[in-house]
């Protein structure tokens, strides 16, 4: 019987910046840098293939970037957009194997090796992912397969962008012999100095070091470098469906700038109820205990939580709980950094409607849902959650400014 | 100021008003009770600024005066005290003294003149009640009382006065309590919330009689009069939602039941619905009624009951806690269900009694 085992790993090509392109034609072929906002107080998220010879990556500060390449576009990031794109890339992976482990945003492995066979072998699988991202998304992504996990990374970052790359186990000894240490998922910075000192620069080599060494130096971490060395990884794919259930649902945003104006806080509060609310209602799911987070200038953190009589899942109730909590223990006097909520104590399936806004209010609920499902995220929302910048009590001549961003808008 | 009275009479004295006292409150003056001398008594008040509780005891005035005193501390003495008189006296820098048979006790007091006195309550918009209904009309209607704080104007009962009747209403979103009764005595209109906490200060002052309960609305205040006992509450500001929108009207779907026959079914199929959010299936075929609950961690509930329906069968669900609230407090031998559909409000009330009406809203299957 064949034991070989046939891992992929799927690595969505820029993502961020590949999906903001897809977004906007005018966007294409230009150097893009995604970021938390587009103020110089954050940092890359993702670059632009056009925006990477000019030796920018994420991580990096935007105002380091934009030395480096004055005309670059700044986009402020869109976690919504990004997760759905990446929920959908997922479900087409979901569709060649139950053996899908997410790793990140724009990363997932498949072990398609009970699978293969009826899709003609895991090159096929690996081709067929493909063609689907960039016809359905238009994404492209590097697919890298291998016997393991390890080797599946190491073979996605192989050839990029777009790449299909394959290590054969017959062909793990002479690729490794010459590939230089910090290749290998796991292997950083600190790792590869401590590795150099001791003359160690490729994969082969350290391979051949006896473990006994490697333990000495490197503790536990010596047997899995041992292993890594000579192309061995036995960890298993861990499915999606065998993740523990959800317990609570919750988002965080840290505001622009620390902050006093309870009109920026709230809008922020609401945003982010509203968020909890979707994705509680997504899933089916509606929770009693309402969780809210708000951290001050000073870092100080305050943590409290309200259990109200009824499962909620709208968005509007969860914010009026939060701001109430906030509003009763708000001390004053520190501007506030971070506002966050949560919901736990979850029951799926289960919904009590309001009495005064009666079942219609879930049926509006439900068609919102519905156009957000299609468009993107808060395509619909409530008018306070208008991006619309405006000082707050205009009178006289300000208003014709309201009314002419209100019609251009 | 200088008195003598019963251990006891001053005991129960304290403990009454200091019902009044909710926590302990920052300001020191706000925790103590106020003991005036009055002919032949002692008048006690206590007062947090949302609530306050006056009464009486009798006592023998030795010198005129009033004093403060520290409410718990003076209420934690008493008990203990043995069953004899008790002289009460304060001098002049408030310092208070307790002496029973071969007990003294010093407490530090504040001066009376710190004491914030109860609001006067004008007696042109008022009405007068038994005992016995007004306990009634309350339990009939603080169940459904939000306990929720974002909900300020949910959290107290909606109080109408109207030429000889009154109508209370509770509501917390989900739900909704109505009692009509008419009153004597009554003069003006008023349409105001009282906090839920006045009503169950009240309630626990209330016996099961016909002796009156004088009844006063001010623009910000409503004032109880109950035998010896004055409470006076701060009102809720605000409009209370249009609850009338939410009763629905005349449906011909009639379901009549006894009433002990459901409590005892819901109560033991809500056992099985703790785990899944309290959700009783309802489901009506023929000239029966049957009960369900499921949970997929605990199993699953059935029950079945003869009712007299009119109309078409139905199937709906509802919180069994919300029901059995009701079922508890009715009063009635039997009850009758009006269900327009699945989706919509439910209308309960006692069978052949037009002045209690609970509409309930159903919970919907995901």
């Amino acid at each position: 019987m064949d034991k070989r085992r046939y891992i992929l790993l799927v690595d969505m090509n820029a993502f961020f910046a590949s999906i903001e392109q897809r977004c906007n034609p005018a966007l294409r072929g230009k150097p893009v840098l995604v970021g938390g906002s587009t103020s110089k107080r954050s940092v890359v998220a993702a670059a632009s293939y056009e925006a990477r010879p000019f030796g920018i990556h994420s991580g990096m500060s935007m105002t380091e970037a934009l030395l480096l390449c004055p005309n670059a576009v700044l986009v402020e990031g869109n976690s919504s957009k990004y997760a759905d794109t990446a929920r959908r890339v997922f479900q087409i992976c979901k569709d060649y194997t139950d053996q899908m482990e997410i790793y990140s945003i724009d990363e997932c492995f498949m072990d398609v090796t009970n699978t293969q066979n009826i899709f003609g072998g895991a090159w096929e699988i690996a081709k067929a992912v493909k063609r689907r991202i960039r016809t359905d998304m238009g994404l492209t992504c590097s697919v890298g397969i291998g016997p393991n996990k390890m080797l599946a990374k190491l073979a996605s970052g192989m050839m990029k962008p777009d790449g299909l790359v394959e290590i054969k186990p017959e062909e793990i000894t002479g690729l490794l012999e010459k590939m230089p240490v910090e290749k290998l998922h796991g292997i950083g910075d600190k790792t590869r100095i401590r590795l150099a000192k001791m003359g160690i620069t490729t994969a082969g080599s350290l391979g051949r070091v006896p473990v006994e060494t490697l333990q000495r130096r490197f503790g536990v971490l010596g047997d899995i470098l041992h292993k890594m060395g000579n192309g061995i990884d036995c960890s298993a794919v861990v499915p999606w469906h065998a993740e523990p259930d959800v317990k609570s649902v919750g988002h965080s945003y840290t505001l622009d700038r620390n902050t006093r104006d309870w009109d920026v806080i709230h809008h922020h509060l609401l945003r982010l109820s509203e968020m909890v609310g979707r994705r509680l209602r997504s899933q089916g799911y509606a929770g009693k205990t309402i969780t809210l987070v708000s951290r001050y200038e000073d870092m100080h953190t305050f943590t409290r939580q309200r259990s109200i009589a009824e499962y909620l899942d709208d968005g509007y109730a969860i914010y009026q709980v939060a701001a109430s909590i906030l509003h009763k223990h708000d001390a004053g006097g520190h501007k506030i950094r971070l506002v966050g909520v949560s919901v736990s104590n979850l029951v799926k399936g289960i919904c009590q409607p309001e009495l005064l806004a009666g079942h219609r209010y879930r049926d509006l609920l439900k068609t919102l849902d519905g156009i957000n499902d299609k468009y993107g995220e808060f395509t619909v929302k409530r008018a306070s959650l208008m991006d619309v910048k405006l000082r707050p009590k205009t009178h006289g001549f300000e208003r014709k400014k309201i009314i002419q961003l209100v019609t251009t808008a | 100021m200088r008195a003598t009275c019963a251990r006891k009479d001053l005991h129960h004295g304290v403990q009454v008003a200091s019902r009044a006292i909710a926590g302990r409150s920052a300001w020191p003056i706000l925790n103590n009770v106020l003991i005036r001398t009055e002919e032949g008594h002692l008048r006690l008040t206590a007062f947090d600024l949302e609530l306050g509780i006056e009464c009486t005891i009798p006592a023998a005035i030795a010198e005129e005066g009033a004093l403060t005193v520290p409410a718990r501390l003076l209420a934690e003495v008493l008990s203990t005290l043995p069953e004899a008189d008790v002289e009460i006296s304060a001098d002049e820098q408030s310092a208070v003294e307790l002496k029973c048979q071969k007990s003294d006790y010093n407490l530090l007091g504040l001066p009376a003149d710190e004491f914030r006195q109860l609001p006067e309550i004008p007696d042109d918009r008022k009405f007068t009640i038994t005992q016995g209904a007004l306990r009634d009309i309350i339990k009939q209607t603080i169940l459904s009382v939000s306990t929720d704080e974002s909900r300020a104007i949910l959290t107290g009962v909606l109080l109408e006065l109207k030429e000889n009747e009154i109508k209370f209403v509770g509501a917390d979103g989900y739900r909704l309590a109505l009692r009509t009764a008419t009153v004597d005595g009554a003069a003006g209109e008023a349409s105001c919330i009282v906090p839920r906490r006045a009503l169950d200060e009240i309630s626990r002052m209330l016996d099961d009689d016909d002796s009156p309960v004088v009844v006063s609305i001010a623009e910000s205040q409503i004032k109880f009069v109950v035998g010896g006992i004055v409470l006076v509450s701060r009102l809720i500001e605000g409009q209370f939602p249009n609850y009338e929108r939410a009763i629905p009207g005349e449906c011909e779907r009639k379901l009549t039941m006894p009433t002990d026959d459901l409590l005892q079914r819901v109560r033991r199929a809500s056992i099985v619905a703790r785990e899944n959010a309290n959700r009783v299936i309802m489901k009506t075929e023929e000239d029966r009624m049957i009960i369900t609950a499921e949970s997929g961690d605990v199993g699953k509930a059935y029950e079945e009951l003869e009712v007299v329906k009119e109309g078409d069968d139905i199937e709906i669900a509802f919180n069994s806690k919300y029901l059995l609230e009701f079922l508890t407090v009715v009063g009635s031998e039997g009850i009758v269900m009006e269900l327009t559909g699945p989706l919509n409000s439910g209308k309960m009330a006692p069978v052949g009694r037009d002045d209690y009406t609970y509409v309930l809203m159903p919970m919907q299957i995901v």
